[in-house]
Order: structure tokens, then sequence, then C-alpha cells
């Protein structure tokens, strides 16, 4: 009877050859040693470049809440609201100023916030938010609220472009993080008028652009896996 | 945008940051944890629970590695104090003892999902060291100094580990467990 080398053994032989005494020549004179050692050494090599795994669908979120912020789903909670028959244009006004403001200085660092305003505004002084809300009501707020709806959406059309976040993954993840701060933006505002049509609608559309810049991030990533 | 704004921002409590860098890195994290836990429910409770504290600690996060580096080491560590909290399970004993199932005809020793199953069949101990040395790229003495063990025994149970997958993936045929010919 001749003796086989255990699969241990030829586990051992594959990382360090010398490892047990005269295995090397085994091998080479036994074939069905060879074809263990063939197959352990292909499944180290399948085990080396297993593929990521996609983390479970709203663990985002679960994270979130532990960590103390917004837990709920943003649509079920936009939807969740009480409908109201009459919505809260001016308080709306402020809110999106407020919030836009807030996004364009985040994603703008360098920017200077008095242009920010001016747009707001719709290009006059510089007016601090109680000030807008008095402007609001005396020109009517609707107007006004229209001004600052197109300022979020000039935020959204900034940034990183759909072939840039193809091909770069920074720019992806640049790209889901804009469209957070904008989706903090809207919500704030949806505080104020929770059955506002255009600012559901906005959110909407900026949640589903992040579920899809976020496939297009994972995917990105899978093929540059080989950088970890 | 930089990793260093993201993590700058982040530390400033910015979700949008936090949410950046869970998008770039979730993947990686939850595959690590995923593969030493064997099991889907434990692995994204880990998960969870190394983003939580890597959020807590952003602070002491010195930038001396890559963010990535960092958390996939927090995520490691996370994964093993939670296999060492939860000591021996009899589920977990009673699969790896368990005779192995036949290959389905269409799998390889290649086949991805085959070798995950295998996995998730390992002993807590040889997967362990099968993961973070086959998968992650290890080396015996990283492995020996994060689970107290001497070389050696990460060196023995990388071989037994090997050794049971090799069985489970495929069933020895005209090979008995001592090694000799039939």
């Amino acid at each position: 009877m001749r003796e086989h080398l255990s699969r241990e053994q030829i586990s051992s032989l594959l990382d360090e050859p010398e490892s047990v005494s005269g295995g090397t020549e085994h091998i080479r004179a036994c074939a069905e040693c060879a074809r263990e050692y063939e197959q352990m050494s292909r499944m180290r090599m399948a085990l080396s470049a297993l593929p990521q795994l996609a983390p479970p669908v709203g663990a985002w979120e679960a994270i979130r809440a532990r960590l103390g912020h917004e837990s709920v789903d943003r649509r079920a909670r936009v939807r969740s609201f009480p409908a109201r028959v009459r919505p809260m244009w001016a308080a709306a006004v402020v809110a999106l100023f407020a919030a836009g403001l807030g996004v364009g200085r985040l994603l703008s660092p360098g920017a200077d916030p008095a242009g920010a305003d001016a747009v707001a505004s719709g290009g006059a002084a510089s007016p601090p938010g109680a000030a807008l809300l008095a402007d609001a009501e005396d020109r009517g707020a609707t107007e006004a609220y229209v001004r600052t709806a197109a300022r979020l959406q000039e935020l959204r059309d900034q940034g990183p472009t759909g072939p840039e976040i193809a091909a770069d993954p920074a720019a992806a993840a640049e790209r889901l993080m804009r469209l957070d701060a904008l989706i903090e933006a809207s919500r704030e505002a949806l505080r104020s008028a929770p059955a506002d049509p255009v600012l559901n609608n906005f959110l909407f559309d900026v949640v589903d652009e992040r579920e899809a810049v976020a496939g297009e991030l994972g995917r990105a990533l899978r093929l540059t896996s080989a950088e970890y | 945008m930089t990793e260093a704004r993201l993590l700058e921002a982040a530390r400033a409590g910015d979700p949008a940051a936090m949410a950046a860098l869970y998008t770039v890195h979730a993947g990686r994290v939850y595959s690590v944890v995923r593969r030493l836990v064997g099991d889907d429910h434990l692995a994204e409770d880990v998960a969870q629970d190394a983003w939580v504290r890597a959020f807590e600690k952003l602070g002491s996060f010195r930038g001396q590695s890559a963010f990535g580096t960092w958390m996939h080491r927090l995520a490691v560590n996370t994964a093993l104090n939670q296999l060492r909290r939860r000591g021996r399970r009899p589920d977990v004993e009673a699969a790896a003892d368990a005779p192995p199932s036949p290959p389905d005809p269409d799998e390889t020793v290649l086949n991805q999902r085959a070798l995950g199953r295998a996995l998730d069949r390992l002993p807590e101990g040889y997967r362990r060291v099968l993961v973070l040395h086959d998968v992650e790229g290890w080396t015996h003495e990283e492995i020996a100094e994060r689970l107290g063990v001497a070389v050696g025994t990460s060196k023995s149970q990388l071989h037994k580990a090997r050794a049971r997958m090799r069985e489970l993936l495929a069933p020895a045929r005209g090979r008995n467990e001592a090694g000799h010919h039939a």
C-alpha cells in the first residue's frame, strides 16, 4: 500500500513547498495527489477572488436610527404626513430658503453666501430669513416660493454628471452626498408644507436618482474591487 | 470631494457625509463580516455594530491609514468579538459535523455559491482563519496576533480548514481519512 498525502499536507505544500518531507516529489509521481493539489490550489485562488456581497437593503436606515438620526423610509415618511387642504406657502418659503442656502454652503463651501441669498430672493438685496418672510408675504409667497424651489433644482444640477459618475466611484460618492443634502433640505421644507406637490415630486425625483447612483456606485466598486 | 473632506464632515455629524462613507465601503465591510460569522442575520447585526462604532469613534481616526483599511479592521474586530462572546453554538457544531451534501451537478470547486455554502458549514475556528488568510489576505503573523494564538496554530487551523472545505466541496473518492489508497 502506497500512502497518499493527506489534504492537510497538500494544503501545507501549497504555501510552503518544503514543509512536508518528500511531499513535492510525491506529487510529481502520484497522479491522484497531483490532482488534489491542483484542485486545492484552484480553491485557494477562488477564495481570494470571491466578489463583494451586497449589504442588506435598509441597513443604512437602521444604522442612522442607532446613531440617533432620522430612521424611517423617506418616502414612507413623506406619505405619512397628514393631508393639508391649503399649502403653507409662506412657511415653506422660509424653510426652503434656509434649507436651500444650507445645502449651497455645504456643497459649495467657497461660494459667497450672499450669492445664494441673491438667487433665493430673485436677485434682490440679500435679506435675512425673517426679512424674506415679510418680503414673501408682501410680494406674494407663491412667486418667492417658486424662485426658491428653482434654487434647489439649480443645486441639484451641479456637481458630477452621469458619465463622470459611471467612470469614477469618487464622483458617484460626491453625487450621493449632494443628493443626500438635497433630500434633507426638501424634507425640512416638507415639514412646513407636507402636502406640497412640487416639493413632494422634487423629493421623489431626488430619492430615485440617489437609488440609481448608489446602484451605479455599487457596480463600479465591484469592477474595481481588486483595489482592495 | 476628497475622502478627507468627507471624513471631516462626518466627524462634524453630517449625515450626508456619513452616508457617502457608508455607501463607498459598505460592501467590503458586509462581505468580511458575513463570511466570518457565517449567518445572514448575525452578519447584519454585526455590520451595523461596526458602522455605529466607527461613526462614534471617528474622532479617534487620525488618518494614518486609509479610512477603508481602518474600517475593515474595525469590522473584523467586531465580528471576532461577537463570535467569541457567542462561543460555540450547538447549531454551528451540528452543521459542521453533518455529512456533506452532494454538490450540484453544475457546481465546481470554483463555483462561488458552493464556496460560500461550504464556508458557512465550517466550524467557526476553521472559518475565521480561512477567511482572514485566503479571502482577506492576512498573514499568519497578523492572524496569530489578532487571535492571540501561535503562528503554528494559525497554520494548522488553515490546513484543516482547507481540507474540510475540499471534503465539503468534493467528498473524497478513493481516499480515506488517513490519506491511504482505498
